[in-house]
């Protein structure tokens, strides 16, 4: 169960959820971003960053919804995104007073160079390949991938299962390894490593 | 307690989790017989807890009874109006733990601002120390103590049983949060066969990574942007600091999911899926999700 389905059993649906009009319904989602809000910490950056999500709700339920349902689907994925990584300023920074500027400065067209201090952290190859990695990370790209060339691998007639060629199985196997490796050097050198819940 | 590493809090992705504790507990799980491993889970949760703090497992401990308590008397009265009379003792219980220890500092804040505009007066600040993962155990005990009401699950007699659902260690950090219900056949008979321990490292390792080789150094990126001073920052920094915090965010939290799911199925357990790849996929109507 995730935060909203939890959010959605226990305080939408006994608020009567869609149950009682348009104007209800909109007031009952408001509150459950409220809630969702506040659960994430004790502070009023964490109900700008959920507000603004359930802002965006309503305006869909509004008609928004019905024009966005109708744009080309790269456009959709491009609205929504807007929407968690711009209101992720407010989820990060430590005050209003901090959000704030930086929210404007995103929009403030000043393009010019990046910050001195930041250049030489992703000036870098390994920053080129985090991105490209992480990128491709969040879709299911290399699932599908594995999926995929198992499946040629046997229209080929290669057996697949252990003592075949199971191309999935053993690439997983190897990532594995290289991930638990990897990650212990990293973890032992002292490397950097937050922890981001502590508000939560 | 000599030998304990200074640290608050005892994280997946530390060496001392990853190569004392885990190991240590895996052993002892599968030395011991099957009517024991409940009860060691159950322990060693509750020392995972006592890490960042003693009072901090006192917390969960009072929490867990207030639940047990109350799950037992719903299920007494129930159909009667003294259920629903438990009911709501427990979810006040439950929300003044959870205000007591999270919001106090945050009301009190803002009620002296409040009062600072018509007079001098200011109340002290608390000064509580969020205890770890009392968000997820809280809300999950409420899950349970609501579901029992709701007859959508049935009540747990066992005490240790039920503690174990509440507290057990792999969800406290960064869930998933479990319905009771779901997870109640697990608690009394699950199976741990060499596939299930297999996915179970195999998924663990996953998110290991997740969190070590890609949200961590994306945070290197973020947290940089996010202190330099406002003066400094243009457009072009903000963005790449957005970008390479919601990436940190994604990939920090799909990693502990994982992790958590991973250890859960060391231990036989199949806890359920709260992510898939959720960033991408969702169009409108849908975004509110993302996050947790």
């Amino acid at each position: 169960m995730t935060l909203s389905v939890w959010f959605k059993n226990y305080l939408y649906f006994p608020l009567g959820g869609s149950r009682k009009g348009e104007a209800r319904t909109i007031i009952n989602l408001l509150i459950v971003f409220f809630a969702t809000s506040i659960w994430h910490g004790a502070s009023w950056n964490f109900v700008v960053w959920g507000m603004s999500h359930g802002f965006f709700m309503m305006l869909e339920r509004l008609g928004l919804g019905k024009i966005i349902d109708r744009l080309w689907r790269p456009f959709q994925h491009f609205y929504a995104l807007m929407i968690i990584v711009v209101s992720r300023v407010f989820f990060r920074s430590d005050s209003f007073e901090h959000a704030w500027p930086f929210f404007k400065e995103l929009f403030s067209f000043n393009f010019s160079g990046v910050h001195l201090a930041v250049m030489p952290l992703i000036n870098s190859g390994a920053f080129v390949l985090l991105s490209v990695v992480g990128i491709l990370a969040s879709t299911p790209i290399f699932v599908n991938l594995a999926k995929f060339v198992d499946v040629k691998l046997k229209e080929y007639g290669y057996p697949s299962g252990l003592y075949g060629t199971n191309f999935a199985h053993i690439s997983l196997v190897i990532m594995v390894f290289l991930g638990l490796v990897l990650s212990s050097i990293f973890l032992a050198a002292g490397s950097y490593n937050p922890f981001i819940y502590f508000r939560f | 307690m000599l030998l304990l590493p200074k640290i608050t809090q005892m994280l997946f992705s530390t060496l001392v989790f990853l190569y004392a504790f885990l190991p240590a507990v895996i052993i002892l799980y599968y030395l011991i017989r099957k009517e024991y491993r409940n009860r060691l889970l159950l322990l060693v949760s509750l020392i995972f807890f006592a890490w960042g703090g003693v009072t901090y497992t006192l917390i969960l401990v009072f929490s867990l009874i207030v639940n047990y308590v109350v799950g037992r008397l719903i299920h007494k009265w129930q159909d009667t109006s003294k259920a629903r009379i438990a009911l709501t003792v427990g979810v006040v219980l439950n929300l003044l733990i959870l205000g007591i220890f999270k919001y106090a500092d945050f009301v009190v804040d803002n009620l002296n601002y409040l009062v600072e505009m018509f007079s001098n007066f200011q109340m002290g600040n608390p000064g509580i120390i969020l205890p770890l993962g009392i968000s997820f155990y809280t809300f999950q005990a409420m899950s349970y103590i609501i579901d029992v009401y709701r007859k959508e699950a049935e009540v747990q007699k066992n005490f240790f049983k039920l503690s174990l659902y509440i507290s057990f260690f792999p969800q406290l950090i960064a869930g998933p949060i479990v319905r009771y219900q779901y997870i109640a056949e697990q608690l009394s008979n699950r199976k741990s066969h060499r596939a299930n321990f297999t996915y179970g490292i195999q998924r663990f390792v996953m998110g290991l990574s997740k969190k070590v080789l890609l949200a961590n150094q994306f945070a290197i990126v973020a947290d940089e942007i996010f202190s330099i001073s406002l003066n400094e920052l243009n457009s072009t920094t903000a963005w790449i600091g957005v970008l390479a915090y919601t990436f940190q965010i994604y990939f920090d939290f799909s990693g502990y999911s994982d992790m958590a799911i991973g250890i859960g199925r060391m231990f036989g357990f199949r806890l359920p899926e709260n992510f898939n790849f959720r960033m991408f996929r969702a169009p409108s109507g849908n975004f509110g999700n993302v996050g947790t």
